[in-house]
């Protein structure tokens, strides 16, 4: 528990250096948020009746994708610093460190996570509701389920990214394929366009995928109109969240066997 | 000047071959940009086939709004690119390297990366405007394309522009980067989506302040002939010349930039 708490403060730390870019940071947020709502705005005053659900509620689910950006990529933490290690060489010290690697990668990622859910999260909350309508959960139950429901789909996240992450030692260069990879999991997550707006065959590709944990079924249940029961959404969540982990600790198994230490 | 420029292009000779050397990173970086322009415009076809249209748009007007942006985009992305990240160089005092060699320090920075990843850019950005256009079943005249190169030209100088300025400024604040970083956003917006839908002070600000509406936007409304955003017709045949006052004011920032630039000293 001390350790999570040290590394929590140490994401803050970093925020509070950076003030000036932190700010930069957030104003993107905003601008990317007031979009998503213009978007939907214009949608709905074109076609109210694609969407089932009233205009309110819809943009609250846009400026919602836009603001849980920054705060889930939190999650993809372990992919830059595995790739930022390889590709120094210097990996081998964080295996001498006395914790071990995956719960190392989860509460740095998880420091982070907590400093932008408050730190981006809360002044993006306070803009939406100022400026964009923005609506709070449809009852006390789905805010809590979106809570629970949040956790869970950053914990998948987080896991596809140690995933990611170990594969990232085939190239040096990871922003060549970690912007690809951004964008395929903005497709297929439902973080821009709802899933129920999607045409049959894509929408059952994206429902047969881990990623639409991450953005939408939180999102669905924030707005109450999530596919089925929330416990049921919820119960998926936890069977994809315990897949990927099993995942990660066997290549990570495989990673550690693969490592040469070259010497001198 | 000319020598200058002569050894700009000696620079980047270098600097490609030795961008050649990692094959894989190649590979992957065009790859990449493929998929994520081929995500982008999979999500606008996504909302189109519901909704029919965005505003008065269909979907190949906007095939051709985002790939004429791209076209622009992917000259500056494989030449231009590390201008976001000159704060780097002065920060570290990097930035005194050039100042000591007689050769301007503009070319050294400018010739020190080449980019591949625009490589895809260009690719893809020239197929979906080919495709747009036959599906438009547009006939341009001869004026109508040399417009339409202008403007692409005009494109890349306002985008180099803008990313050339917010570097210089780190002259002075030291870092910029999330100057960039929201400029990046204005950039994403306006190539994925008309301005129509925006409301009004967006638009002025991509018009008037961040003028990155003139990319895309206003030259192709004139060119196919819609009403753009702001009513003003004429407004897309201005493009060049929002490109030359970027290019005096960003050419003149950065000149102040240098004069006051003093070493990080590490």
């Amino acid at each position: 528990m001390k350790v999570i708490y040290a590394f929590i403060r140490a994401a803050f730390h970093d925020s509070a250096i950076y003030r000036f870019e932190f700010w930069g940071w957030v104003l993107a947020t905003f601008i990317m948020m007031y979009a998503s709502y213009s978007l939907w705005a214009i949608l709905y005053r074109q076609d109210p009746n694609a969407f089932g659900l009233d205009l309110a509620r819809m943009t609250t689910y846009g400026a919602l994708g836009m603001l849980l950006i920054p705060i889930l990529e939190a999650a993809a933490t372990p992919q830059y610093y595995i790739a930022e290690k390889v590709r120094q060489g210097t990996l081998e010290l964080d295996l001498v460190k006395p914790l071990n690697f995956i719960l190392h990668m989860l509460y740095r990622s998880l420091g982070e996570f907590c400093a932008q859910l408050l730190l981006v999260g809360v002044p993006g909350l306070a803009f939406a509701s100022l400026f964009l309508g923005f609506q709070p959960p449809v009852s006390w139950q789905a805010g809590v389920g979106f809570a629970a429901s949040l956790a869970l789909g950053y914990l998948i996240f987080f896991g596809v990214s140690m995933l990611m992450g170990m594969l990232s030692a085939l190239t040096l260069d990871i922003r060549s394929y970690s912007w690809a990879y951004w964008s395929l999991v903005s497709f297929t997550s439902g973080q821009l366009v709802p899933l129920w707006l999607y045409p049959p065959l894509l929408g059952a590709i994206a429902a047969a995928l881990p990623f639409k944990s991450i953005f939408f079924v939180p999102m669905s249940i924030y707005i109450g109109a999530q596919e089925g029961s929330m416990a049921g959404a919820l119960l998926s969540q936890v069977v994809w969240a315990a897949g990927v982990f099993v995942l990660v600790h066997l290549a990570w198994v495989r990673v550690q066997r693969r490592i040469v230490i070259q010497g001198g | 000047m000319s020598d200058s420029l002569r050894l700009y292009f000696k620079f980047i000779g270098i600097a490609f071959r030795a961008r050649l050397e990692y094959r894989s990173d190649f590979l992957f970086g065009v790859v990449g940009v493929i998929v994520l322009n081929l995500t982008n415009l999979a999500l606008i076809w996504v909302l189109i086939a519901r909704f029919r249209s965005l505003g008065s748009w269909t979907y190949w007007e906007i095939v051709m709004l985002y790939s004429m942006w791209l076209l622009s985009h992917s000259v500056y992305a494989v030449f231009f690119w590390h201008l976001s990240r000159l704060e780097d160089d002065i920060l570290s005092g990097r930035f005194d390297q050039y100042l000591i060699r007689p050769c301007s320090p503009l070319m050294q920075f400018l010739g020190r990366e080449i980019n591949y990843m625009g490589v895809g850019d260009v690719v893809f950005a020239a197929t979906a405007f080919i495709l747009a256009y036959s599906r438009l079943g547009l006939r341009w005249s001869a004026g109508q394309w040399l417009f339409f190169a202008v403007a692409l030209l005009a494109g890349l100088v306002i985008e180099t522009c803008i990313a050339w300025m917010i570097g210089a400024l780190s002259f002075w604040m030291g870092r910029s980067r999330a100057i960039y970083a929201i400029s990046l956003r204005f950039n994403i917006l306006t190539q994925n989506y008309p301005l129509d839908i925006f409301g009004q002070w967006f638009r002025l600000f991509i018009t008037g302040f961040l003028p990155v509406a003139f990319m895309n936007y206003y030259p192709l409304t004139a060119l196919l002939g819609k009403q753009n955003a702001l009513g003003v017709p004429w407004l897309g045949f201005l493009s060049p010349l929002v490109a030359l006052v970027l290019l005096a004011l960003a050419a003149f920032v950065w000149q102040r930039g240098v004069a006051i630039y003093s070493s990080s000293g590490s």
